[in-house]
């Protein structure tokens, strides 16, 4: 069972990176509805999965230069904080209702994954990105392009939502950081995908830990699906430069949606 | 050489904001490959020592104890159990994103960058409070 969970982790590594949809998203399906792995323990596995991946991915972005570590440690305040309150409610959540939160997540990350970029924001920033210096710039083809911020507290609020979810569902809530950091603060798509992938690491450790406290982490499962997924993963960003994946990313998004609605119906039915 | 002039109205210098860029990428890569690496050998021990029938994971059990704890995983991993090495490259995984703030608030506290000093400390405490509580709660 270990090389086939190795294999097809390492498929769900370099599809997650391809798409942009990132491991979680696909792995916690594929666990649950393709190996019959308890919900819980995918839940945790995936966390450290996500873990690993953000590291890998925000090493280089960092040293790239798209990444606003400002940005990045003022929202991470909302998401650890977001992601302990989830980590301490999972428990009390039914798992029907935690399937069915998946599944309609799913549906978002699909219709995200597929939708238009929104225009760069040109106007001022507003009085708490002043306050926290959220401005910066970063690099293009014609050299360093400078940009502002705005809507900060409703961003801040939205990525609290964004850090419990990620702590029940064990993903790295992509989908909500496309409404919360490019539709909310208008932050330049790079710039956004990059700092919102160097803070799912941080949010991500924080629930964990609760989960490797409780025992909820199971290091034989966790062994090949990890290293599967980095590996997948790193191949999957260095072809990203060399392919085309708008096609993928439309075809994967139908998959996705197929994959959520099956989850939903499971739930339902309680056959998770 | 500065191909991306960081932030310009950030109250940081340049130079200081891409040794802060390139000192949480190097904390970044490093846990990730002391992490790989034990798993990689804690895997190896442990299916090498593999006598039973596959675990089942269809059905939730909670991890024993001792692989639950800090000190339970530390006594296991240095005894060469394979299960103990890998749990411990899971706390070295958890470990790193951790070590990546302690290193922004080090270069925020070099800068007197107050704010952000304060704003590095409530993630810290969220983070070791993340750990105490995961260590207590049953």
């Amino acid at each position: 069972m270990e090389a086939i969970l190795l294999v097809a982790s390492m498929a769900a590594g370099l599809l997650g990176s391809l798409t942009g949809l990132g491991g979680g998203v696909i792995v916690v399906p594929f666990l649950v509805l393709g190996f019959g792995v308890d919900l819980r323990y995918a839940v945790g596995i995936s966390l450290v999965c996500v873990i690993a991946t953000s590291s890998g991915a925000a090493a280089a972005y960092v040293r790239e230069g798209y990444t606003n570590v400002r940005i990045g440690m003022f929202l991470e305040m909302a998401t650890t904080i977001g992601a302990l309150t989830g980590a301490m409610i999972t428990t009390l959540v039914e798992k029907k209702w935690i399937g069915i939160i998946f599944g309609v997540m799913l549906l978002l990350s699909a219709y995200t994954s597929v939708a238009k970029h929104q225009e760069e924001y040109t106007g001022e920033p507003d009085k708490l990105a002043a306050r926290f210096s959220l401005s910066g710039n970063y690099p293009t083809a014609s050299g360093a392009r400078s940009y502002n911020v705005t809507g900060v507290p409703g961003g801040f609020l939205l990525m609290y939502v964004a850090g419990i979810l990620s702590a029940l569902l064990g993903i790295g809530s992509g989908a909500l950081k496309v409404v919360a950091m490019d539709n909310l603060m208008k932050i330049p798509f790079k710039v956004s995908t990059t700092t919102s992938n160097f803070m799912i690491g941080v949010t991500a450790a924080a629930s964990a830990g609760v989960y490797l406290g409780r025992g909820y982490i199971q290091p034989p499962l966790a062994m090949p699906v990890m290293l599967g997924i980095l590996v997948g993963s790193l191949v999957g960003a260095s072809l990203l430069h060399k392919m085309k994946t708008e096609t993928l990313r439309k075809v994967f998004s139908v998959v996705i949606c197929l994959v959520g609605i099956e989850m939903i119906y499971k739930s339902l039915m309680g056959q998770l | 050489m500065s191909h991306h002039p960081h932030l310009t109205t950030s109250p940081m210098d340049p130079e200081s904001e891409k040794l802060l860029d390139v000192l949480i990428s190097n904390v970044l890569r490093g846990g990730l490959i002391v992490a790989s690496s034990l798993m990689i050998v804690g895997g190896i021990i442990y299916f090498w020592h593999a006598t039973t029938a596959p675990t089942e994971y269809s059905h939730f059990v909670l991890e024993p104890t001792q692989l639950r704890t800090l000190s339970g995983i530390l006594t296991l991993a240095f005894k060469g159990d394979g299960e103990g090495i890998m749990q411990l490259a899971v706390v070295v995984l958890l470990a790193t994103p951790f070590l990546r703030v302690v290193a922004s608030l080090l270069m925020f506290l070099r800068e007197k960058d107050w704010k952000y000093v304060v704003v590095s400390l409530v993630v810290l405490s969220v983070l070791l409070y993340s750990l105490f509580a995961g260590q207590t709660g049953g």
